[in-house]
Protein backbone atom coordinates (compact mmCIF):
# COMPACT_ATOMS: atom_id res chain seq x y z
CA UNK A 1 0.00 0.00 0.00
CA UNK A 2 2.92 2.30 0.78
CA UNK A 3 4.38 1.70 -2.67
CA UNK A 4 0.99 2.46 -4.25
CA UNK A 5 0.78 5.71 -2.30
CA UNK A 6 4.28 6.65 -3.46
CA UNK A 7 3.38 5.95 -7.09
CA UNK A 8 0.20 8.03 -6.74
CA UNK A 9 2.16 10.92 -5.21
CA UNK A 10 4.73 10.71 -8.00
CA UNK A 11 2.09 10.69 -10.75
CA UNK A 12 0.25 13.64 -9.23
CA UNK A 13 3.50 15.58 -8.77
CA UNK A 14 4.38 14.96 -12.43
CA UNK A 15 0.94 16.07 -13.60
CA UNK A 16 1.13 19.20 -11.46
CA UNK A 17 4.62 19.95 -12.77
CA UNK A 18 3.41 19.57 -16.36
CA UNK A 19 0.43 21.80 -15.55
CA UNK A 20 2.57 24.56 -14.07
CA UNK A 21 5.12 24.47 -16.88
CA UNK A 22 2.63 24.01 -19.71
CA UNK A 23 3.44 27.31 -21.49
CA UNK A 24 7.12 26.30 -21.73
CA UNK A 25 6.61 22.56 -22.19
CA UNK A 26 4.00 22.74 -24.94
CA UNK A 27 5.63 22.59 -28.38
CA UNK A 28 2.79 24.58 -30.00
CA UNK A 29 0.19 27.12 -28.95
CA UNK A 30 -3.12 25.60 -27.84
CA UNK A 31 -5.10 27.59 -30.44
CA UNK A 32 -2.63 27.46 -33.35
CA UNK A 33 -4.22 25.69 -36.34
CA UNK A 34 -2.08 23.78 -38.81
CA UNK A 35 -4.27 23.74 -41.89
CA UNK A 36 -2.11 21.26 -43.77
CA UNK A 37 -2.36 18.73 -40.87
CA UNK A 38 -6.03 18.36 -40.01
CA UNK A 39 -7.10 15.31 -37.95
CA UNK A 40 -3.71 13.65 -38.27
CA UNK A 41 -2.57 10.59 -36.32
CA UNK A 42 0.36 10.81 -33.85
CA UNK A 43 3.65 11.77 -35.43
CA UNK A 44 7.00 13.19 -34.35
CA UNK A 45 5.70 16.73 -34.84
CA UNK A 46 2.34 16.08 -33.19
CA UNK A 47 2.79 13.40 -30.47
CA UNK A 48 -0.99 12.93 -30.03
CA UNK A 49 -2.02 14.00 -33.51
CA UNK A 50 -4.17 17.02 -34.36
CA UNK A 51 -7.87 17.77 -33.98
CA UNK A 52 -10.37 18.61 -36.72
CA UNK A 53 -9.10 22.21 -36.75
CA UNK A 54 -5.48 21.12 -37.07
CA UNK A 55 -4.50 22.04 -33.49
CA UNK A 56 -1.82 20.02 -31.69
CA UNK A 57 -3.56 17.70 -29.22
CA UNK A 58 -0.50 17.28 -27.02
CA UNK A 59 -0.11 21.04 -26.46
CA UNK A 60 -3.83 21.38 -25.83
CA UNK A 61 -3.71 18.55 -23.30
CA UNK A 62 -0.88 20.28 -21.43
CA UNK A 63 -2.80 23.57 -21.27
CA UNK A 64 -6.00 21.70 -20.35
CA UNK A 65 -4.14 20.07 -17.46
CA UNK A 66 -3.00 23.50 -16.32
CA UNK A 67 -6.55 24.87 -16.39
CA UNK A 68 -8.26 21.90 -14.73
CA UNK A 69 -5.53 21.16 -12.19
CA UNK A 70 -5.21 24.76 -11.00
CA UNK A 71 -8.83 25.88 -11.09
CA UNK A 72 -10.39 22.84 -9.41
CA UNK A 73 -8.52 23.54 -6.14
CA UNK A 74 -9.43 27.23 -6.50
CA UNK A 75 -13.12 26.29 -6.79
CA UNK A 76 -12.76 23.96 -3.79
CA UNK A 77 -11.25 26.83 -1.81
CA UNK A 78 -14.21 29.04 -2.78
CA UNK A 79 -16.64 26.39 -1.48
CA UNK A 80 -14.73 26.01 1.78
CA UNK A 81 -14.62 29.79 2.35
CA UNK A 82 -18.35 30.15 1.67
CA UNK A 83 -19.15 27.12 3.80
CA UNK A 84 -17.03 28.48 6.61
CA UNK A 85 -18.68 31.87 6.37
CA UNK A 86 -22.18 30.42 6.68
CA UNK A 87 -21.12 27.85 9.27
CA UNK A 88 -20.22 30.67 11.65
CA UNK A 89 -23.97 31.31 11.92
CA UNK A 90 -24.64 27.70 12.94
CA UNK A 91 -24.02 28.08 16.69
CA UNK A 92 -26.63 30.85 16.88
CA UNK A 93 -29.57 29.75 19.01
CA UNK A 94 -32.12 32.03 17.36
CA UNK A 95 -34.61 29.99 15.33
CA UNK A 96 -35.25 33.12 13.26
CA UNK A 97 -31.73 32.95 11.90
CA UNK A 98 -31.32 29.20 11.84
CA UNK A 99 -34.47 28.48 9.86
CA UNK A 100 -33.58 30.67 6.84
CA UNK A 101 -30.10 29.17 6.91
CA UNK A 102 -31.57 25.68 6.92
CA UNK A 103 -33.88 26.63 4.02
CA UNK A 104 -30.95 28.06 2.09
CA UNK A 105 -28.92 24.91 2.66
CA UNK A 106 -31.83 22.68 1.65
CA UNK A 107 -32.39 24.78 -1.47
CA UNK A 108 -28.72 24.51 -2.45
CA UNK A 109 -28.59 20.79 -1.75
CA UNK A 110 -31.92 20.26 -3.50
CA UNK A 111 -30.95 21.46 -6.94
CA UNK A 112 -28.92 18.95 -8.91
CA UNK A 113 -25.67 20.81 -9.66
CA UNK A 114 -26.05 20.55 -13.41
CA UNK A 115 -29.18 22.76 -13.48
CA UNK A 116 -27.48 25.98 -12.35
CA UNK A 117 -24.93 25.47 -15.11
CA UNK A 118 -27.60 24.94 -17.74
CA UNK A 119 -29.37 28.09 -16.51
CA UNK A 120 -26.12 30.07 -16.49
CA UNK A 121 -25.29 28.94 -20.00
CA UNK A 122 -28.71 30.04 -21.18
CA UNK A 123 -28.36 33.46 -19.57
CA UNK A 124 -24.80 34.18 -20.76
CA UNK A 125 -24.43 36.18 -23.97
CA UNK A 126 -23.29 34.16 -26.99
CA UNK A 127 -20.12 36.24 -27.32
CA UNK A 128 -18.84 35.55 -23.78
CA UNK A 129 -15.04 35.39 -23.87
CA UNK A 130 -13.33 32.05 -23.15
CA UNK A 131 -11.52 33.54 -20.13
CA UNK A 132 -14.84 34.68 -18.65
CA UNK A 133 -16.33 31.24 -19.32
CA UNK A 134 -13.46 29.61 -17.39
CA UNK A 135 -13.88 31.93 -14.42
CA UNK A 136 -17.67 31.57 -14.43
CA UNK A 137 -17.54 27.79 -14.76
CA UNK A 138 -15.21 27.27 -11.85
CA UNK A 139 -16.71 30.10 -9.77
CA UNK A 140 -20.16 28.55 -10.14
CA UNK A 141 -18.81 25.08 -9.35
CA UNK A 142 -17.31 26.60 -6.19
CA UNK A 143 -20.45 28.51 -5.24
CA UNK A 144 -22.81 25.62 -6.03
CA UNK A 145 -20.78 23.28 -3.88
CA UNK A 146 -20.67 25.36 -0.68
CA UNK A 147 -23.48 23.43 1.01
CA UNK A 148 -21.55 20.16 1.31
CA UNK A 149 -18.59 21.50 3.31
CA UNK A 150 -20.96 24.06 4.85
CA UNK A 151 -23.06 21.36 6.47
CA UNK A 152 -20.03 19.54 7.90
CA UNK A 153 -18.45 22.77 9.11
CA UNK A 154 -21.73 23.91 10.67
CA UNK A 155 -21.84 20.66 12.66
CA UNK A 156 -18.25 21.19 13.79
CA UNK A 157 -19.02 24.79 14.79
CA UNK A 158 -22.00 23.64 16.84
CA UNK A 159 -19.84 21.01 18.59
CA UNK A 160 -17.19 23.63 19.31
CA UNK A 161 -19.76 26.10 20.63
CA UNK A 162 -21.13 23.45 23.02
CA UNK A 163 -17.72 22.22 24.17
CA UNK A 164 -16.54 22.45 27.74
CA UNK A 165 -13.06 23.57 26.76
CA UNK A 166 -14.45 26.65 25.01
CA UNK A 167 -16.49 27.50 28.08
CA UNK A 168 -13.39 27.06 30.25
CA UNK A 169 -11.29 29.20 27.91
CA UNK A 170 -13.93 31.96 28.00
CA UNK A 171 -14.27 31.73 31.78
CA UNK A 172 -10.52 32.01 32.11
CA UNK A 173 -10.69 35.39 30.38
CA UNK A 174 -8.64 34.44 27.33
CA UNK A 175 -9.11 37.07 24.58
CA UNK A 176 -11.46 36.11 21.75
CA UNK A 177 -8.76 36.37 19.07
CA UNK A 178 -6.49 34.04 21.00
CA UNK A 179 -9.34 31.58 21.59
CA UNK A 180 -9.99 31.54 17.86
CA UNK A 181 -6.38 31.16 16.73
CA UNK A 182 -5.27 28.70 19.42
CA UNK A 183 -8.44 26.73 20.19
CA UNK A 184 -11.07 26.96 17.47
CA UNK A 185 -9.04 27.24 14.26
CA UNK A 186 -6.99 24.02 14.76
CA UNK A 187 -10.28 22.08 14.94
CA UNK A 188 -11.76 23.82 11.92
CA UNK A 189 -8.55 23.60 9.91
CA UNK A 190 -8.54 19.80 10.03
CA UNK A 191 -12.16 19.64 8.83
CA UNK A 192 -11.53 22.27 6.14
CA UNK A 193 -8.51 20.36 4.88
CA UNK A 194 -10.44 17.07 4.73
CA UNK A 195 -13.30 18.78 2.86
CA UNK A 196 -10.86 20.53 0.53
CA UNK A 197 -9.29 17.19 -0.38
CA UNK A 198 -12.62 15.55 -1.16
CA UNK A 199 -13.92 18.50 -3.17
CA UNK A 200 -10.99 18.64 -5.63
CA UNK A 201 -11.73 15.31 -7.40
CA UNK A 202 -15.46 16.11 -7.30
CA UNK A 203 -14.87 19.40 -9.08
CA UNK A 204 -12.53 17.84 -11.62
CA UNK A 205 -15.31 15.36 -12.46
CA UNK A 206 -17.92 18.13 -12.55
CA UNK A 207 -15.87 20.15 -15.03
CA UNK A 208 -15.32 17.04 -17.14
CA UNK A 209 -19.06 16.29 -17.28
CA UNK A 210 -19.92 19.90 -18.08
CA UNK A 211 -17.23 20.09 -20.74
CA UNK A 212 -18.50 16.95 -22.44
CA UNK A 213 -21.92 18.60 -22.69
CA UNK A 214 -20.41 21.83 -24.00
CA UNK A 215 -21.42 23.75 -20.87
CA UNK A 216 -17.99 24.22 -19.38
CA UNK A 217 -14.89 26.07 -20.54
CA UNK A 218 -15.49 27.64 -23.96
CA UNK A 219 -13.32 27.05 -27.03
CA UNK A 220 -10.59 27.76 -28.03
CA UNK A 221 -9.31 27.36 -24.45
CA UNK A 222 -8.80 23.68 -23.68
CA UNK A 223 -9.87 21.84 -20.52
CA UNK A 224 -10.11 18.17 -19.73
CA UNK A 225 -13.86 18.51 -20.06
CA UNK A 226 -14.08 20.11 -23.48
CA UNK A 227 -11.34 17.81 -24.82
CA UNK A 228 -13.62 14.89 -23.92
CA UNK A 229 -16.25 16.22 -26.36
CA UNK A 230 -14.53 14.29 -29.12
CA UNK A 231 -15.61 11.06 -27.44
CA UNK A 232 -19.00 11.72 -29.01
CA UNK A 233 -17.55 10.71 -32.39
CA UNK A 234 -16.58 7.01 -32.34
CA UNK A 235 -15.27 7.16 -35.92
CA UNK A 236 -12.66 9.71 -34.86
CA UNK A 237 -11.59 7.51 -31.94
CA UNK A 238 -11.17 4.57 -34.30
CA UNK A 239 -9.07 6.69 -36.64
CA UNK A 240 -6.92 8.09 -33.83
CA UNK A 241 -7.10 6.36 -30.41
CA UNK A 242 -4.89 9.14 -28.99
CA UNK A 243 -8.18 11.06 -28.61
CA UNK A 244 -8.61 8.97 -25.47
CA UNK A 245 -5.49 10.54 -23.91
CA UNK A 246 -7.40 13.23 -21.92
CA UNK A 247 -9.75 10.56 -20.55
CA UNK A 248 -6.80 8.34 -19.62
CA UNK A 249 -5.07 11.23 -17.85
CA UNK A 250 -8.28 12.22 -16.06
CA UNK A 251 -8.89 8.67 -14.81
CA UNK A 252 -5.24 8.32 -13.74
CA UNK A 253 -5.42 11.56 -11.73
CA UNK A 254 -8.73 10.56 -10.15
CA UNK A 255 -7.44 7.12 -9.18
CA UNK A 256 -4.26 8.68 -7.70
CA UNK A 257 -6.35 11.17 -5.71
CA UNK A 258 -8.48 8.30 -4.41
CA UNK A 259 -5.41 6.29 -3.42
CA UNK A 260 -4.30 9.30 -1.40
CA UNK A 261 -7.65 9.27 0.36
CA UNK A 262 -9.48 11.97 -1.54
CA UNK A 263 -12.82 10.36 -2.37
CA UNK A 264 -15.04 12.76 -4.31
CA UNK A 265 -18.00 14.32 -2.58
CA UNK A 266 -21.55 13.39 -3.57
CA UNK A 267 -21.80 16.47 -5.82
CA UNK A 268 -20.00 14.62 -8.61
CA UNK B 1 -45.19 7.86 13.58
CA UNK B 2 -42.48 10.53 13.43
CA UNK B 3 -40.72 11.27 16.71
CA UNK B 4 -40.80 14.85 17.94
CA UNK B 5 -44.50 15.06 17.19
CA UNK B 6 -46.34 17.15 14.67
CA UNK B 7 -43.93 20.08 15.18
CA UNK B 8 -41.24 18.34 13.15
CA UNK B 9 -43.70 17.47 10.41
CA UNK B 10 -44.97 21.05 10.29
CA UNK B 11 -41.39 22.33 10.12
CA UNK B 12 -40.65 19.92 7.26
CA UNK B 13 -43.79 21.05 5.44
CA UNK B 14 -42.85 24.67 6.00
CA UNK B 15 -39.39 23.97 4.60
CA UNK B 16 -40.81 22.41 1.44
CA UNK B 17 -43.34 25.24 1.03
CA UNK B 18 -40.68 27.92 1.51
CA UNK B 19 -38.34 26.20 -0.92
CA UNK B 20 -41.22 25.99 -3.42
CA UNK B 21 -42.09 29.66 -2.95
CA UNK B 22 -38.45 30.74 -3.28
CA UNK B 23 -37.72 28.61 -6.31
CA UNK B 24 -40.99 29.84 -7.81
CA UNK B 25 -39.83 33.42 -7.25
CA UNK B 26 -36.47 32.74 -8.88
CA UNK B 27 -38.20 31.03 -11.82
CA UNK B 28 -40.72 33.85 -12.21
CA UNK B 29 -37.99 36.51 -12.14
CA UNK B 30 -35.97 34.61 -14.69
CA UNK B 31 -38.94 34.44 -17.03
CA UNK B 32 -39.89 38.08 -16.39
CA UNK B 33 -36.38 39.38 -17.13
CA UNK B 34 -35.48 36.94 -19.90
CA UNK B 35 -34.50 38.47 -23.24
CA UNK B 36 -37.49 39.07 -25.44
CA UNK B 37 -40.08 39.12 -22.64
CA UNK B 38 -42.95 41.50 -23.43
CA UNK B 39 -42.14 41.68 -27.13
CA UNK B 40 -45.37 40.81 -28.87
CA UNK B 41 -45.81 40.02 -32.53
CA UNK B 42 -49.40 41.29 -32.35
CA UNK B 43 -47.95 44.83 -32.40
CA UNK B 44 -47.23 44.32 -36.08
CA UNK B 45 -50.48 42.56 -36.96
CA UNK B 46 -52.37 44.91 -39.32
CA UNK B 47 -55.65 43.06 -38.68
CA UNK B 48 -55.79 44.28 -35.05
CA UNK B 49 -57.27 47.66 -34.24
CA UNK B 50 -55.45 50.27 -32.16
CA UNK B 51 -57.84 49.61 -29.24
CA UNK B 52 -57.06 45.89 -29.27
CA UNK B 53 -53.31 46.52 -29.32
CA UNK B 54 -53.72 49.04 -26.47
CA UNK B 55 -55.75 46.50 -24.47
CA UNK B 56 -53.02 43.87 -24.97
CA UNK B 57 -50.38 46.38 -23.82
CA UNK B 58 -52.44 47.28 -20.75
CA UNK B 59 -52.75 43.60 -19.85
CA UNK B 60 -48.99 43.18 -20.24
CA UNK B 61 -48.33 46.31 -18.16
CA UNK B 62 -50.04 44.67 -15.19
CA UNK B 63 -47.54 41.84 -15.44
CA UNK B 64 -44.52 44.16 -15.73
CA UNK B 65 -44.55 44.49 -11.93
CA UNK B 66 -42.30 41.59 -10.79
CA UNK B 67 -44.36 40.90 -7.67
CA UNK B 68 -47.64 40.75 -9.59
CA UNK B 69 -45.98 38.66 -12.23
CA UNK B 70 -44.77 36.25 -9.53
CA UNK B 71 -48.25 35.90 -8.03
CA UNK B 72 -49.70 35.39 -11.52
CA UNK B 73 -46.95 32.89 -12.41
CA UNK B 74 -47.34 30.91 -9.17
CA UNK B 75 -51.12 30.88 -9.61
CA UNK B 76 -50.65 29.46 -13.09
CA UNK B 77 -48.16 26.87 -11.86
CA UNK B 78 -50.60 25.72 -9.17
CA UNK B 79 -53.19 25.17 -11.92
CA UNK B 80 -50.58 23.29 -14.00
CA UNK B 81 -50.11 26.20 -16.41
CA UNK B 82 -46.37 26.89 -16.74
CA UNK B 83 -46.75 29.10 -19.80
CA UNK B 84 -45.64 28.38 -23.35
CA UNK B 85 -42.24 27.20 -24.48
CA UNK B 86 -40.52 29.68 -26.81
CA UNK B 87 -38.56 27.05 -28.70
CA UNK B 88 -41.16 24.27 -28.93
CA UNK B 89 -44.19 26.60 -29.21
CA UNK B 90 -46.17 24.21 -26.99
CA UNK B 91 -47.62 24.48 -23.47
CA UNK B 92 -44.81 23.69 -21.01
CA UNK B 93 -47.13 21.57 -18.87
CA UNK B 94 -47.74 19.27 -21.86
CA UNK B 95 -44.03 19.03 -22.63
CA UNK B 96 -43.26 18.09 -19.02
CA UNK B 97 -46.07 15.54 -18.91
CA UNK B 98 -44.84 13.96 -22.18
CA UNK B 99 -41.23 13.72 -21.05
CA UNK B 100 -41.59 12.93 -17.35
CA UNK B 101 -42.40 9.18 -17.66
CA UNK B 102 -39.13 8.44 -19.50
CA UNK B 103 -37.05 10.22 -16.85
CA UNK B 104 -38.99 8.76 -13.93
CA UNK B 105 -38.50 5.27 -15.35
CA UNK B 106 -34.77 5.87 -15.92
CA UNK B 107 -34.28 7.32 -12.42
CA UNK B 108 -36.40 4.78 -10.54
CA UNK B 109 -35.07 1.67 -12.29
CA UNK B 110 -31.50 2.99 -12.20
CA UNK B 111 -31.75 3.86 -8.51
CA UNK B 112 -33.26 0.50 -7.63
CA UNK B 113 -30.52 -1.36 -9.52
CA UNK B 114 -27.71 0.80 -8.09
CA UNK B 115 -29.09 0.59 -4.57
CA UNK B 116 -29.42 -3.21 -4.79
CA UNK B 117 -25.90 -3.70 -6.18
CA UNK B 118 -24.31 -1.34 -3.67
CA UNK B 119 -26.22 -3.02 -0.85
CA UNK B 120 -25.14 -6.49 -2.00
CA UNK B 121 -21.50 -5.39 -2.30
CA UNK B 122 -21.57 -3.76 1.14
CA UNK B 123 -23.34 -6.77 2.70
CA UNK B 124 -20.77 -9.18 1.23
CA UNK B 125 -17.87 -7.02 2.44
CA UNK B 126 -19.31 -6.79 5.96
CA UNK B 127 -20.30 -10.47 6.04
CA UNK B 128 -17.00 -11.98 4.92
CA UNK B 129 -14.76 -9.48 6.77
CA UNK B 130 -11.73 -10.46 4.71
CA UNK B 131 -9.19 -7.82 3.63
CA UNK B 132 -9.33 -9.18 0.09
CA UNK B 133 -13.08 -8.51 -0.14
CA UNK B 134 -12.63 -4.99 1.19
CA UNK B 135 -9.76 -4.27 -1.19
CA UNK B 136 -11.71 -5.72 -4.13
CA UNK B 137 -14.79 -3.62 -3.38
CA UNK B 138 -12.66 -0.50 -2.85
CA UNK B 139 -10.94 -1.06 -6.20
CA UNK B 140 -14.23 -1.55 -8.06
CA UNK B 141 -15.84 1.52 -6.53
CA UNK B 142 -12.65 3.56 -6.89
CA UNK B 143 -12.37 2.86 -10.62
CA UNK B 144 -16.08 3.53 -11.16
CA UNK B 145 -15.78 6.81 -9.28
CA UNK B 146 -12.88 7.94 -11.45
CA UNK B 147 -14.91 7.86 -14.67
CA UNK B 148 -17.10 10.93 -15.39
CA UNK B 149 -20.80 9.91 -15.54
CA UNK B 150 -21.16 11.36 -19.05
CA UNK B 151 -18.34 9.18 -20.36
CA UNK B 152 -19.95 6.16 -18.75
CA UNK B 153 -23.26 6.99 -20.40
CA UNK B 154 -21.59 7.29 -23.81
CA UNK B 155 -19.93 3.92 -23.32
CA UNK B 156 -23.30 2.30 -22.67
CA UNK B 157 -24.87 4.14 -25.59
CA UNK B 158 -22.23 2.86 -28.01
CA UNK B 159 -22.57 -0.67 -26.60
CA UNK B 160 -26.36 -0.42 -27.04
CA UNK B 161 -26.75 -1.41 -23.38
CA UNK B 162 -29.72 -0.27 -21.22
CA UNK B 163 -29.16 3.21 -19.79
CA UNK B 164 -30.78 2.20 -16.50
CA UNK B 165 -27.85 -0.18 -15.98
CA UNK B 166 -25.47 2.74 -16.57
CA UNK B 167 -27.29 4.82 -13.93
CA UNK B 168 -27.21 1.85 -11.53
CA UNK B 169 -23.49 1.23 -11.99
CA UNK B 170 -22.70 4.94 -11.55
CA UNK B 171 -24.63 4.96 -8.29
CA UNK B 172 -22.80 1.96 -6.80
CA UNK B 173 -19.60 3.78 -5.73
CA UNK B 174 -21.63 6.72 -4.43
CA UNK B 175 -23.78 4.51 -2.18
CA UNK B 176 -21.38 1.74 -1.26
CA UNK B 177 -19.41 3.68 1.40
CA UNK B 178 -22.49 4.86 3.30
CA UNK B 179 -24.18 1.45 3.11
CA UNK B 180 -21.06 -0.33 4.31
CA UNK B 181 -20.68 1.98 7.32
CA UNK B 182 -24.39 1.54 8.10
CA UNK B 183 -24.23 -2.25 7.87
CA UNK B 184 -21.04 -2.41 9.91
CA UNK B 185 -22.49 -0.30 12.72
CA UNK B 186 -25.68 -2.36 12.69
CA UNK B 187 -23.87 -5.69 12.75
CA UNK B 188 -22.03 -4.54 15.86
CA UNK B 189 -25.10 -3.15 17.62
CA UNK B 190 -25.93 -4.63 21.03
CA UNK B 191 -29.39 -5.66 19.89
CA UNK B 192 -28.13 -7.79 17.02
CA UNK B 193 -25.29 -9.29 19.08
CA UNK B 194 -27.81 -10.27 21.80
CA UNK B 195 -30.19 -11.70 19.19
CA UNK B 196 -27.38 -13.70 17.62
CA UNK B 197 -26.27 -14.96 21.03
CA UNK B 198 -29.82 -16.27 21.62
CA UNK B 199 -29.36 -18.40 18.52
CA UNK B 200 -31.90 -16.71 16.29
CA UNK B 201 -31.82 -17.76 12.67
CA UNK B 202 -30.36 -15.45 10.03
CA UNK B 203 -33.70 -14.98 8.31
CA UNK B 204 -35.38 -13.93 11.56
CA UNK B 205 -32.45 -11.63 12.37
CA UNK B 206 -32.68 -10.01 8.98
CA UNK B 207 -36.41 -9.46 8.91
CA UNK B 208 -37.23 -8.73 12.56
CA UNK B 209 -34.13 -6.90 13.71
CA UNK B 210 -32.09 -5.60 10.82
CA UNK B 211 -34.94 -4.25 8.70
CA UNK B 212 -36.64 -2.70 11.72
CA UNK B 213 -33.44 -0.98 12.79
CA UNK B 214 -32.35 0.26 9.39
CA UNK B 215 -35.49 0.67 7.27
CA UNK B 216 -35.68 4.44 7.82
CA UNK B 217 -32.06 5.09 6.97
CA UNK B 218 -32.19 2.75 3.98
CA UNK B 219 -35.31 4.48 2.66
CA UNK B 220 -33.69 7.87 3.19
CA UNK B 221 -30.61 6.72 1.30
CA UNK B 222 -32.83 5.50 -1.54
CA UNK B 223 -34.31 9.01 -1.75
CA UNK B 224 -30.89 10.62 -1.87
CA UNK B 225 -29.77 8.08 -4.48
CA UNK B 226 -32.74 8.97 -6.67
CA UNK B 227 -31.74 12.65 -6.46
CA UNK B 228 -28.19 11.78 -7.56
CA UNK B 229 -29.64 9.63 -10.35
CA UNK B 230 -31.78 12.58 -11.43
CA UNK B 231 -28.57 14.63 -11.73
CA UNK B 232 -27.14 11.92 -13.97
CA UNK B 233 -30.26 11.98 -16.14
CA UNK B 234 -29.33 15.29 -17.78
CA UNK B 235 -26.00 14.24 -19.36
CA UNK B 236 -27.30 10.74 -20.08
CA UNK B 237 -30.44 11.93 -21.83
CA UNK B 238 -28.62 14.72 -23.65
CA UNK B 239 -25.78 12.55 -24.93
CA UNK B 240 -27.74 9.34 -25.51
CA UNK B 241 -30.82 10.84 -27.18
CA UNK B 242 -33.19 9.68 -24.43
CA UNK B 243 -36.44 11.72 -24.63
CA UNK B 244 -36.81 12.75 -20.99
CA UNK B 245 -36.81 15.92 -18.89
CA UNK B 246 -33.01 16.03 -18.88
CA UNK B 247 -32.91 16.20 -22.65
CA UNK B 248 -35.68 18.82 -22.57
CA UNK B 249 -33.59 20.97 -20.18
CA UNK B 250 -30.60 20.51 -22.42
CA UNK B 251 -32.51 21.59 -25.55
CA UNK B 252 -34.04 24.51 -23.65
CA UNK B 253 -30.55 25.67 -22.64
CA UNK B 254 -29.27 25.45 -26.20
CA UNK B 255 -32.20 27.46 -27.53
CA UNK B 256 -32.20 29.82 -24.50
CA UNK B 257 -35.82 29.02 -23.75
CA UNK B 258 -36.04 30.63 -20.29
CA UNK B 259 -39.74 29.91 -19.53
CA UNK B 260 -39.16 26.20 -20.15
CA UNK B 261 -35.88 26.14 -18.23
CA UNK B 262 -37.43 27.97 -15.28
CA UNK B 263 -40.36 25.57 -15.17
CA UNK B 264 -38.01 22.56 -15.23
CA UNK B 265 -35.84 24.11 -12.50
CA UNK B 266 -38.96 24.74 -10.37
CA UNK B 267 -40.30 21.19 -10.78
CA UNK B 268 -36.88 19.65 -10.10
CA UNK B 269 -36.29 21.79 -7.01
CA UNK B 270 -39.66 20.96 -5.49
CA UNK B 271 -39.26 17.24 -6.26
CA UNK B 272 -35.76 17.11 -4.76
CA UNK B 273 -36.59 19.30 -1.73
CA UNK B 274 -39.53 17.03 -0.90
CA UNK B 275 -37.35 13.91 -1.08
CA UNK B 276 -34.58 15.56 0.98
CA UNK B 277 -36.96 16.74 3.68
CA UNK B 278 -38.85 13.44 3.85
CA UNK B 279 -35.54 11.58 3.98
CA UNK B 280 -34.29 13.74 6.83
CA UNK B 281 -37.52 13.21 8.75
CA UNK B 282 -37.33 9.44 8.38
CA UNK B 283 -33.59 9.26 9.12
CA UNK B 284 -33.96 11.36 12.29
CA UNK B 285 -36.78 9.13 13.42
CA UNK B 286 -34.53 6.12 12.87
CA UNK B 287 -31.59 7.65 14.72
Amino acid sequence: MKALTRVAQLVLALVLLCALTAPWLAPKRYDEPFRESISTTPSREFPLGTDELGRDRFSRLLYATAISAVLAPAAALTSICLGLLLATLAPLRSQLLRFPLSIFTTLTLSIPWIFPFILLRAVLPLNTSPATSILLTFALIGVAGWAYPGRVLAGTMRDIADSDWLLLARASGIPAVRIFTRQIWPHLRAVCLAQFRTLIPAYILSEASLGLLGLGVAEPLPSWGNMLMELQYPSRIQANPAILAPLGLLIAVMVCLEILGNRPQRIS
Amino acid sequence: MIAGGPRRIWLALLTVLTVTALSGLVSALMVRYSPGYGVDSTDLDPRLSAETVRAIHERQAVESNPLRFYVHYLGGVLRGDFGTSQSFQQPIGDLLADRAPATVRLVLLGTSAGWLWAFSLAALTVHFRRPLWGAGAATITGVLLAVPPSVFALLFYYADAPLTVAVGIMLVPRLYGTLRVLLESLSQSDLLIAARARGLRRGTLGVHYFLQLASGQLASLFGIASVIAFGFAVPIEALCDHPGIGQLAWKAALSRDMPLLSAIALVVTVFVATIHTAGELVAREDA
